[in-house]
């Protein structure tokens, strides 16, 4: 009794915690990209001989803007193709093709992505379509590898009281094995997410826009505090994005 | 018109199922072969056997977990195989050893699973089961809210016993439900059985590997081998006359001490005698086949008298250990009495209150017939 309630507040104060960090995270993201002073002022203190500190063409909100939208869309359709076919896989007709889909993935994995683009590029063109295609490629792996191990995990004592008190095939998967599935595949796409952030600097190659472009002006011109100005943003939003996968998986617990 | 037919070894009841000539087999390995059972409604119809003899797999022939390759299942005049799969397994209870209640579900929502699945309204599932719960002996207010792994083993099996019981199905089916629980908590556990079987009257279909179980709690016993049935009789018919050497073997060497199992202490259980310890000597006079028993302020014995020769004895049976419940078998009854070395059994009901003694005379007269 005692000890239950020192767990749960112990669990309350770490929630309190991680909501005040992630505060000051999403603080800190908002000052460096609406202000050009911050950026500046950090910047020239690192790096005091750069003659210059902002991009020329762009602003960063701009660049995060595009960065943001491309890797969550990304992460998104990961997902969801994902989890159909990490479900499609486990279930009864599909688990023939499991262990070639899995292989196929892993296959993918192995693609640098800027290859990805290049051989995308005849098809889809300049902008932001090759690099999307990448990004959903390769964050494909961590969703539909946890979705499967998820499923798998669910023990069969489980789905076979599931299936003899009369669940319907849908209702065994959403009742009975679905929630137990769930913090492994929220797992998977938190990786996933994670992934396209660091990925998506490579649009910037083909136009696609995003952080990559300032961090890849910076290396042609030589001026480390370009590139670590679009570096520090993409570093935040990984960190923020951490923060609200935890408190989300805190929140579906069941 | 839902016509009845007269169970043919149960007489007193109706033949609830029939599987007729039915056969499975798993790739190469015939499962089963050939086998014709009339389960009796509202009796306990037990399955045992060696492992691999088709009893787990007759078993989920009935709730279509299994597909016949041959054969048929009859149900209430109806073939299983034109029933809608899952309506008839919510209409069949079933509970299992390994129990699989939901670990995201706490217990209230594990067992209101097949309500739910009915769409029964909100109101009426939460009394539901508050009213299961309470049936085996859970009290809901600590184990409503509580998750399956803050539950023991035989509180598991307790709660997938409710689950089973759910939406009050007519039929149950349960898979050796007390195989994985340590043998003092299965006699509880087989002793609740009992007690709730008595009051809810379910036809029932349990399958088990212990032949202890399978003769306290079978009214109608199948022994199974090889995927086909050796003998089907009630316990009694069984011990008494065993149809080869393969069943006797299979009974055991103690069939006298096995079918004590057949018996509960409220069906032998006589009147007691009781009072303060100074007046034990003058209750119990000449007479050496009963025990007078002390008992605390509350009715609970604290110690048993017994008149040994010339002398009277007196033995301490303060710890419910010394006693029996109303719903332990008289087997329990006799390992009592040899372990207490008093002429009967306290027989004590919910509470610890006396109310009644088995006299090893009446054990033995049982014995003898």
């Amino acid at each position: 009794m005692k000890l239950s309630r020192k767990s749960v507040e112990t669990s309350d104060t770490t929630l309190t915690k991680r909501i005040l960090l992630l505060a000051l995270l999403i603080g800190l993201l908002l000052a460096f990209m609406f202000s050009v002073q911050v950026q500046t002022l950090i910047l020239s203190s690192l790096f005091p001989s750069e003659g210059r500190y902002t991009h020329s063409r762009k602003t960063i909100l701009e660049m995060t803007g595009e960065h943001i939208v491309l890797t969550l869309l990304a992460t998104s359709l990961a997902a969801v193709a994902g989890i159909l076919i990490g479900v499609a896989v486990t279930r009864k007709g599909g688990q023939a093709f499991q262990v070639l889909i899995l292989r196929l993935n892993a296959f993918i994995q192995t693609f640098p992505p800027s290859a990805v683009i290049i051989l995308a590029y005849p098809v889809l063109g300049f902008g932001w379509k090759p690099a999307l295609l990448a990004l959903f490629l390769y964050s494909l792996f961590p969703v539909l590898g946890n979705t499967v191990v998820g499923f798998q995990g669910v023990s069969p004592a489980v789905k076979e009281s599931a299936r003899g008190m009369g669940m319907t095939a849908f209702q065994q998967l959403w009742i009975a094995e679905f929630p137990q599935a769930w913090p492994m595949i929220l797992t998977g796409i938190r990786h996933s997410y994670i992934l396209n952030l660091g990925t998506a600097a490579i649009a910037a190659v083909i136009g696609g826009g995003g952080l990559g472009t300032i961090i890849i002006s910076g290396l042609a011109l030589r001026n480390s505090a370009l590139v670590l100005s679009g570096t520090i943003v993409i570093s935040l939003l990984a960190f923020i994005g951490e923060q609200v996968f935890l408190l989300l998986s805190r929140f579906t617990r069941t | 018109m839902k016509e009845h037919h007269t169970h043919p070894i149960l007489t007193d009841t109706h033949t609830f199922l029939t599987a007729e000539r039915i056969s499975v087999n798993y790739g190469q390995i015939a499962a089963l072969q050939d086998v014709t059972l009339a389960i009796p409604a509202n009796r306990v119809t037990v399955l045992i056997g060696p492992s691999g003899c088709g009893k787990s797999t007759t078993l989920r022939c009935l709730n279509a977990l299994v597909k016949l390759d041959k054969g048929s299942i009859t149900y209430e005049d109806m073939g299983i195989q034109d029933l809608n799969k899952t309506d008839l397994r919510r209409s069949m209870g079933y509970a299992i050893q390994s129990v699989g209640l939901m670990p995201h579900l706490s217990v209230e929502e594990n067992v209101d699973l097949v309500p739910r699945l009915l769409g029964w309204p909100k109101s009426s599932r939460k009394e539901r089961v508050e009213k299961l719960l309470s049936l085996v002996r859970l009290d809901p207010a600590i184990y409503s809210k509580k998750y399956p792994h803050e539950l023991s083993g035989g509180e598991a099996q307790r709660i997938g016993f409710a689950r089973a019981l759910g939406a009050d199905p007519p039929m149950l089916l349960m898979d050796e439900p007390f195989g994985a629980v340590d043998p003092l908590n299965r006699d509880q556990l087989q002793d609740e059985f009992i007690r709730i079987q008595r009051q809810l009257k379910k036809t029932v279909v349990f399958v088990t590997h212990d032949m202890g179980e399978a003769i306290r709690l079978a009214d109608f016993l199948v022994i199974m081998k090889d995927g086909k049935i050796v003998q089907a009789d009630t316990p009694e018919q069984i011990l008494s006359h065993p149809a080869d050497e393969f069943v006797e073997r299979f009974l055991g060497p103690d069939r006298s001490l096995q079918r004590l199992t057949l018996f509960t202490a409220d069906q032998w259980m006589e009147e007691a005698m009781s009072g303060s310890k100074e007046k034990a000597e003058e209750t119990l006079g000449e007479c050496s086949n009963q025990t007078y028993w002390q008992l605390d302020d509350q009715g609970r014995p604290i110690a048993g008298f017994a008149r040994v020769g010339d002398t009277i004895s007196r033995r301490l049976v303060s710890n419910a250990s010394h006693w029996v419940q109303q719903y332990s078998s008289l087997k329990e009854c006799v390992s009592k009495i040899l372990n207490l070395g008093l002429p009967s059994a306290a027989v004590v009901d919910e509470e610890g209150r006396l109310c009644g003694e088995v006299r090893f005379e009446t054990i033995q007269k049982i014995s003898r017939d």
